[in-house]
């Protein structure tokens, strides 16, 4: 049975996830020893790719590398790079639900490019019983900083879970949940109303969040599992990824709760972080590259 | 409070609240890893876990049925073998935690706290 990593990239006019994804792809073919990834990109994104990095370094970190049409969407996202700037950008990244028919692999881990992997914990995933598993948590790496929408999609409404890692295994079941991800995308604006969810542009994880609850049987059944490790850690777009000092060891500063712009540094070593701020990523993404390749 | 008292103050605040942030950290990274996998089930390696599959192992048994972190039935064939990989799991992940936690205690200094 094939396995393997799906990552989907789509570059806007300021960050380059496709740089992302190499280093992040080289990073897990490191620490989780998986050789078997594959990225969903356009062609604009691809070409970037081959003008910043050599044929052989991609052909390297990817397995096989898939060119999708890249659709001009109204869906802005507020891009923040630490408290000192935010710009409003497009975010072409809503084609997480194809993934079920484009994935070439039977078991697929799809991780979202910025989810930095410096560990082997994802790989209890492969052959497990469950045939699909995504987080409902995700603990912030400053302690004692909470955020209410990365729990509930709405004050009052269902589960948060988080499109940054999930895995599927091919079957009617998972055809069914992808399918419905489908319907929940097209018909956005009428789930968006439904759930309350009161962000204007399309979430991934809003949409899984619906998907979950509805394949749940519209209701807290726990039917849809989590992820072996139940958690994933995580920093804000108001933090920064400041350094790469070694292979999986990952230098923070992180903000500090109640005092905007003031920072406490952090380190972590061997930690899976989803990294909210992308241009930090794009900054140190030429240092991953140049020390895991 | 003179001013370098005061400054003092702010700066071993800062001090702990990173110590206290890093410790988080290694806790969290600890629990992450204490999960142990196999034949399709997911266990959360605890004391009592290990004291379980323990008592069974003495009284002979090579293979029961557990139930996983997502409450499925999971036959375990070879149950010394999964004792000695709990075990080890156990073990090298406390000592680890233990190791850069007193590392961390020695450190008194912010910037020593998060330095490589």
């Amino acid at each position: 049975m094939s396995q393997g990593i799906v990552f989907f990239a789509h570059n806007n006019t300021e960050i380059d996830y496709g740089s992302i994804a190499l280093a992040n792809a080289l990073m897990i073919k490191h620490h989780m020893g998986v050789d078997a990834i594959t990225l969903i990109t356009d062609e604009g994104t691809m070409r970037h790719l081959k003008d910043q990095h050599s044929q052989q370094l991609i052909d390297n970190a990817f397995e096989n590398i898939r060119i999708q049409q890249r659709r001009k969407v109204e869906n802005n996202k507020r891009y923040r790079d630490t408290r000192h700037t935010v710009n409003l950008l497009q975010f072409y990244n809503i084609n997480r639900s194809t993934v079920f028919t484009q994935s070439p692999y039977n078991e697929t881990l799809v991780i979202d490019v910025d989810y930095l992997i410096c560990n082997d914990s994802l790989n209890a995933i492969w052959k497990h019983k469950e045939s699909l598993m995504i987080n409902a948590k995700s603990l912030d790496l400053l302690h004692g900083r909470h955020h209410h929408e990365f729990e509930r999609v709405d004050d009052f409404g269902i589960d948060f879970y988080w499109a940054t890692a999930f895995f599927f295994r091919k079957n009617q079941e998972t055809e069914i949940f992808f399918n419905l991800l489908e319907a929940i995308k097209a018909n956005y604006p009428y789930f968006k109303t439904l759930y309350g969810i009161n962000t204007y542009n399309f979430r991934n994880d809003h949409a899984f969040s619906i998907a979950v609850h509805m394949f749940n049987g519209f209701a807290k059944s726990k039917l849809v599992k989590n992820l072996p490790v139940n958690f994933l850690q995580h920093t804000l777009d108001y933090d920064e990824l400041y350094d790469i000092t070694d292979k999986g060891s990952l230098s923070f500063l992180l903000e500090k709760i109640n005092e905007p712009g003031n920072f406490i540094p952090a380190r972590t070593d061997g930690v899976n972080v989803h990294v909210m701020n992308k241009y930090s990523l794009v900054r140190q993404s030429k240092k991953i590259v140049e020390m895991y390749k | 409070m003179s001013d370098d008292r005061l400054h003092k103050a702010l700066e071993f605040a800062n001090y702990r609240q990173t110590f206290f942030n890093q410790k988080q950290i290694l806790k969290n990274k600890s629990q992450a890893l204490l999960s142990y996998s196999i034949q399709g089930g997911t266990f959360k390696v605890t004391q009592e876990l290990i004291a379980f599959v323990g008592t069974f192992v003495q009284q002979g048994y090579e293979e029961i049925v557990l139930l996983d972190v997502n409450e499925n039935p999971i036959k375990i064939d070879d149950l010394k073998s999964f004792l000695t990989e709990i075990t080890s799991r156990y073990f090298e992940v406390t000592n680890d935690y233990h190791k850069q936690y007193s590392e961390m205690q020695t450190k008194r200094r912010t910037a020593k706290l998060v330095e490589a």
